[in-house]
């Protein structure tokens, strides 16, 4: 490996060479036009091809006895002498030729033992079950939520004694990547949610006889616990922090120049630190963390299935799973190459698969609660999911490195849905009419 | 191996240039820029400029702490509390250079860490027992220009009493005492490390390759760290609570006891920094010599240093749309201190990314952003 690395190195030199000394020489005239004709090399004619690294690699002429390698611009009429072999460029007995593989499992070692780590990650994600179970039990109160959301070391705020002791904290890294002012909104969203939920909802839960909600009147539509406007709020708030905080951590966040580009360190390992990773694997691992990381430690193989937030809605669509999961396994494969190519590339189908997911999933639960029996418990949940989503577009990353709608578009949106009694008052069409406008911006069927 | 890999890249080019023909150069960058010429106007025309003009503040400052500490009054106190504010103004140039000497004896750190420990200052005046060389928080905490602010400014609730703890029978020398002790120490500790800029300036500029300990990998790291942690984080971030929910934290101001100038150091510091970017000389006002936006040009991307540019630029206009007293503009208002913050932010990410990208350079350091 160590040798294989160092034969790239001296061949990208040469590359380096031959087209910086190129440019001082004069050009010759050639009729005929020289890009079409000519290789990666610049070389008319040439046999050099493009390797997936972005790195131009030539044929060349592999002595077995002296090991003696004889790069060639061009092979025609290249004959291999004794105990020589013609290698071309993109042969599998190449060594310079770089393939990145996908490796079978998300499992990457240095010095022998495992680099991976996102425990920070699958502490957030513990945190948000428990709040999500919170925020549909009877009895929670408004300051217990936000003590979950905004959890401090030491503070008694969860079940799980592990959760207390953890620095982790969920708010801080909600809509982080947004403006100050629409973090602030959105986190004032949430602890309007909680007081209200701790206000007027937790205390309806099991109440004997059953309270039904009606417009204006928080009450149960079958096993569902609603606000006044018709709101389940364990929907509201885990489908907003799919997309505020795993989506917008990941494709935002963990996944960006500022975290995996070429400026971040991917040279320095500390064996005291992030599992002896480079800073800029470690940072991969922990946007894989936000979307597997609710398995524990080692998922290495990405089962979602104990996952609640963005894994579990990803893992509704089995082929982005494993579009994602893949790309996840190869990208992080190309850090340890140092591959810069093929890491952005499968960074990037990444941010752009998990967008689709949230994107789908606002307009399936649209057009689902259009479907439902009007105002039946089933509408209710549905469009409390599609909200969560919706909420969840703004954080999106697609191919034009903007989301799919701004945090201004998502406003509006959801202004329509809470306007007069909520969801009370929307008619099958506004809510078509909403699905509608998000199929046309993603062009998902 | 991305060492081995520069070495080699290294020795090829020099092997077909003509431009550098000692074959025993180490490192040198892949692009073709003279780092040197850069390193050459930063420093001279920038770094050391800004060195002479602090010290020659301070030494003012000195003056006039001599002139009160013989002469209680008020004309002279009011005289050394102008004299201070100069300083601060012009700590604002230095404050992004920790480097050699610097950060060797923790310059920045004794020079500006606030808030200050008022129970420790205190402690340390009626005691009369500390050490401003201790290289830990409560010592950081107790001196430099926090603590001029709050000795100045803060020692009573009305700062026009100020002045009585100077004259005080009792204890009024222990009070002159400490003043003249931080005085003195930021002189020393100033000289000092402008002595080794002055001795170190040729191996500095001469530094010219890309290494993790070449010069202006240093500099430019740290630059990039100052305009994050110094200026985005501790002038605005931190007190309008960026990572605390939004809870404002008054005290985190810095001159937060002299209370007026906070906008106007903030506003120093941005155009030191586009200075620094711009290649500005400290004195002249001129450009002479290479800067960082030639450098980008020379590497095609101009458009990231228009970019970095307009971006401070509309940092510089949310900034001077904030009351002069950052403690009232976070009482009133905090939302305009988080649009100054949004558009400082904006402006990390095309140096950290883009930029270092462009001059192949790592970043040395990690954000605390808690994983």
């Amino acid at each position: 490996m160590e040798r294989k690395n160092l034969l790239k190195v001296l061949l990208l030199s040469t590359v380096i060479v031959l087209s910086s000394c190129k440019k001082d020489s004069p050009t010759p005239t050639d009729p005929v036009d020289p890009v079409a004709l000519a290789d990666c090399n610049e070389v008319v004619g040439g046999t050099s091809l493009m390797d997936e690294c972005g790195v131009c690699q030539q044929a060349y002429i592999y002595n077995v006895v002296t090991h003696d390698v004889t790069f060639l611009d061009d092979t025609s009429g290249v004959v291999a002498g004794n105990n020589e072999m013609l290698v071309m460029p993109d042969s599998p007995s190449s060594s310079y030729w770089s393939n990145v593989s996908m490796p079978a499992e998300f499992s990457f070692t240095a010095d022998g033992y495992n680099t991976v780590s996102y425990g920070g990650q699958t502490t957030r994600l513990d945190m948000a079950s428990e709040m999500m179970s919170a925020i549909a039990s009877t009895g929670t109160t408004a300051d217990a939520l936000m003590g979950m959301f905004a959890h401090e070391a030491g503070g008694m705020d969860f079940e799980d004694a592990d959760l207390n002791a953890s620095s982790k904290q969920i708010k801080s890294k909600t809509a982080a990547y947004s403006t100050s002012g629409v973090q602030m909104a959105i986190h004032s969203s949430f602890d309007s949610w909680f007081i209200d939920y701790a206000n007027n909802v937790a205390p309806i839960i099991g109440v004997i006889p059953v309270v039904d909600a009606s417009a204006g009147s928080a009450g149960m539509s079958g096993t569902r616990e609603l606000n006044a406007k018709g709101m389940e709020y364990d929907q509201i708030a885990a489908k907003s922090l799919i997309g505020a905080l795993c989506l917008d951590q990941v494709v935002n966040g963990y996944l960006s120049d500022s975290k995996i580009g070429d400026a971040v360190d991917n040279v320095t390992r500390d064996p005291n630190e992030d599992n002896n990773a480079t800073a800029m694997e470690h940072h991969w691992d922990e946007g894989f963390g936000y979307v597997y990381g609710k398995f524990g430690p080692d998922n290495v193989s990405g089962d979602l299935d104990s996952d609640g937030l963005l894994g579990k809605y990803l893992n509704k669509y089995p082929e982005w799973n494993t579009i994602v999961f893949d790309a996840f396994k190869k990208g992080r494969e190309a850090i340890v190459e140092n591959c810069s190519k093929v890491r952005d590339e499968q960074a990037q189908i990444i941010k752009e698969t998990l967008s689709m997911v949230i994107a789908k999933r606002a307009q399936v639960y649209l057009d689902e609660a259009a479907d439902n029996d009007d105002l039946s418990p089933d509408y209710f949940h549905a469009l409390s999911e599609g909200y969560g989503f919706i909420l969840s577009l703004q954080f999106t990353y697609t191919s034009t490195g903007y989301a799919y709608f701004t945090n201004a578009e998502v406003n509006d949106m959801l202004a329509i849905l809470e306007a007069g009694n909520g969801f009370w008052d929307r008619s099958d069409d506004e809510l078509r009419a909403m699905a509608d406008q998000i199929q046309a911006v993603t062009g998902l069927e | 191996m991305k060492y081995l890999y520069l070495v080699l890249i290294s020795i090829l080019f020099i092997a077909c240039s003509n431009e550098n023909g000692s074959s025993g150069d180490p490192i040198i960058p892949a692009d073709n820029f003279s780092r040197t010429n850069l390193l050459e106007n930063l420093t001279n025309n920038i770094i050391v400029p800004a060195h002479i003009n602090l010290q020659s503040k301070l030494e003012n400052l000195n003056n006039k702490l001599e002139n009160f500490t013989s002469n209680q009054t008020p004309t002279n106190f009011s005289e050394l509390r102008n004299s201070y504010v100069s300083t601060y103004v012009a700590w604002q140039s230095v404050e992004m250079f920790n480097i050699g000497k610097a950060e060797e004896i923790n310059y920045i750190k004794a020079m500006n860490t606030f808030p200050c420990n008022t129970t420790k200052i205190n402690n340390n005046i009626i005691e009369q027992v500390y050490d401003l060389n201790a290289a830990n928080w409560p010592s950081w905490t107790s001196q430099g220009l926090p603590a001029l602010d709050y000795l100045l400014y803060g020692l009573d609730t009305d700062s026009n009493l100020v002045i009585n703890n100077y004259t005080h029978p009792v204890n009024g020398n222990k009070y002159l005492d400490y003043l003249n002790s931080i005085i003195n120490q930021m002189i020393i500790n100033t000289n000092t490390v402008l002595q080794y800029w002055e001795t170190n300036t040729t191996s500095f500029i001469n530094s010219n390759t890309n290494t993790s300990t070449s010069s202006l990998n240093l500099l430019t790291n740290d630059f990039i760290y100052y305009y994050e942690k110094g200026l985005r984080a501790n002038k605005i971030g931190i007190p309008s609570g960026k990572w605390n929910n939004y809870q404002i934290y008054e005290i985190g101001v810095e001159a937060y006891y002299r209370k007026d100038i906070s906008k106007q150091l903030a506003l120093e510091a941005l155009s030191a920094c586009k200075d620094f970017f711009t290649g500005v000389g400290f004195n002249s006002n001129t450009i002479d010599g290479q800067s960082y936006v030639d450098y980008l040009t020379n590497n095609g991307d101009a458009d990231i240093s228009a970019d970095i540019i307009s971006g401070l630029d509309l940092a510089k206009d949310k900034i001077n749309n904030l009351d002069d007293n950052f403690r009232l503009q976070l009482l009133n208002d905090n939302s305009s201190m988080l649009e100054a913050y949004d558009a400082l932010q904006q402006v990390v990410v095309d140096l950290k990314t883009d930029m270092l990208i462009s001059m192949q350079i790592t970043v040395d350091y990690v954000d605390a952003d808690g994983d």
